[in-house]
């Protein structure tokens, strides 16, 4: 009985000893992210998405460098349209201006249309504003040039602008507006 | 029989040793700041985790946050600074720190941070963090880091060929709660 009682206390012993290490140790461990309660998810890297990421920068960036470079031609064939009504030549030069713009506008388009976007990203602050804006000039984009086109034909067969065709240089403010308004909401602060 | 029950008291927890003081994050606000000529954007995330082990009159901390977690308003700016910080790969922003406990009761704390962010590490000294309020078991930090993108490998991010500023402030605001091991 002796005995046995002196071994219980050689295991409290040890049991105390190793129990005070593996405290120790617990208090010394450094902090790791396991400890935050992260899911494995949350911390888990996603190559492809950084991949789909870059593509789309890239992809932007080339909207948004076509973009600014079709505001010149742009603005100029606006500005153009003015004298248009009364010289063959200026309609000419006006169509062709438009032609340009046209060509540097949907190469603009096509790269944010068809860059990539993640799953479940929905679009808020001023790139909501800049999509929203794209719903009115990107159909005036296409109506513009066709009513240009239209009002060209009339004047040059000596007829006064009508129906339709009179809504022209409407279009082309609204289109002008908007597209401004659609750059300088993603250049600058409001 | 004594003798156990005395050892088996000495290995309680609350009585072996120091007493462990665990501080958990309860509420937090990180908030970056990026300037460009044409304008200041911020981002804020309310989603950081943290926690802190003080022991032997020495603390440590750890705050860390989901890079995509913070939120401009605008979600091109949230995907493109994801994209810059390389976050889909290295998908955490870390802050480590270590103090003496007794720095607590005063009204700053200047802490020497080891930041890692974009899969590189940095390491900021004497950042003032204020305590704004603190209790038994409540404590309220807020401090700013000013982080350059430089020394974690990120490009800043341009528009119209002009460049955010490098140094980039991130501010932390952090509610913890104490608990007593």
């Amino acid at each position: 009985m002796k005995r046995l009682k002196s071994y219980s206390v050689i295991a409290t012993i040890l049991c105390s000893i190793l129990l005070s290490v593996n405290q120790s140790y617990a208090a010394d461990k450094p902090l790791s992210l396991d400890d935050l309660g992260f899911k494995k998810a949350d911390t888990q890297t996603n190559p492809e998405l950084q991949l789909q990421l870059e593509k789309r920068t890239s992809m932007l960036k080339t909207h948004q460098l076509f973009g600014l470079i079709a505001t010149g031609p742009m603005v100029a064939n606006y500005l153009l349209g003015g004298s248009a009504n009364h010289s063959s030549s200026v309609r000419n030069i006006h169509m062709g201006v438009g032609i340009a713009t046209s060509a540097l506008y949907f190469t603009s388009a096509s790269f944010a249309i068809f860059a990539p976007k993640p799953e479940g990203v929905v679009d808020t602050g001023n790139t909501k504003i800049h999509r929203w804006l794209s719903y009115v000039h990107f159909p005036l984009m296409i109506i513009t040039p066709i009513l240009g086109g239209m009002a060209k034909g009339q004047r040059d067969n000596g007829q006064k602008v009508t129906g339709i065709a009179g809504m022209h240089g409407a279009a082309a403010t609204v289109l002008l507006i908007s597209y401004l308004a659609s750059i300088g909401i993603m250049t600058f602060s409001f | 029989m004594n003798i156990l029950l005395l050892l088996l008291l000495i290995n309680t927890p609350g009585h072996a040793g120091p007493a462990t003081t665990t501080w958990n994050l309860e509420k937090s606000e990180l908030t970056y700041t990026v300037k460009h000529p044409l304008k200041t954007a911020t981002g804020t995330s309310h989603d950081a985790k943290g926690r802190g082990q003080c022991s032997n009159a020495k603390c440590e901390f750890l705050i860390a946050a989901q890079v995509k977690s913070f939120d401009s308003g605008d979600s091109n700016r949230d995907l493109h600074m994801l994209e810059v910080t390389r976050g889909a790969a290295n998908p955490m922003i870390t802050v480590r720190t270590s103090f003496d406990e007794k720095a607590l009761e005063s009204k700053s704390l200047p802490l020497s941070l080891a930041v890692e962010f974009a899969g590189k590490k940095a390491t900021y000294s004497d950042v003032k963090f204020e305590i704004i309020s603190k209790n038994a078991k409540t404590a309220h930090l807020r401090g700013t880091i000013l982080l350059n993108l430089s020394d974690f490998d990120v490009k800043p991010p341009s528009l119209l060929t002009f460049s955010i500023e490098d140094r980039v402030p991130v501010t932390i605001d952090a509610m913890w709660t104490k608990t007593l091991r």
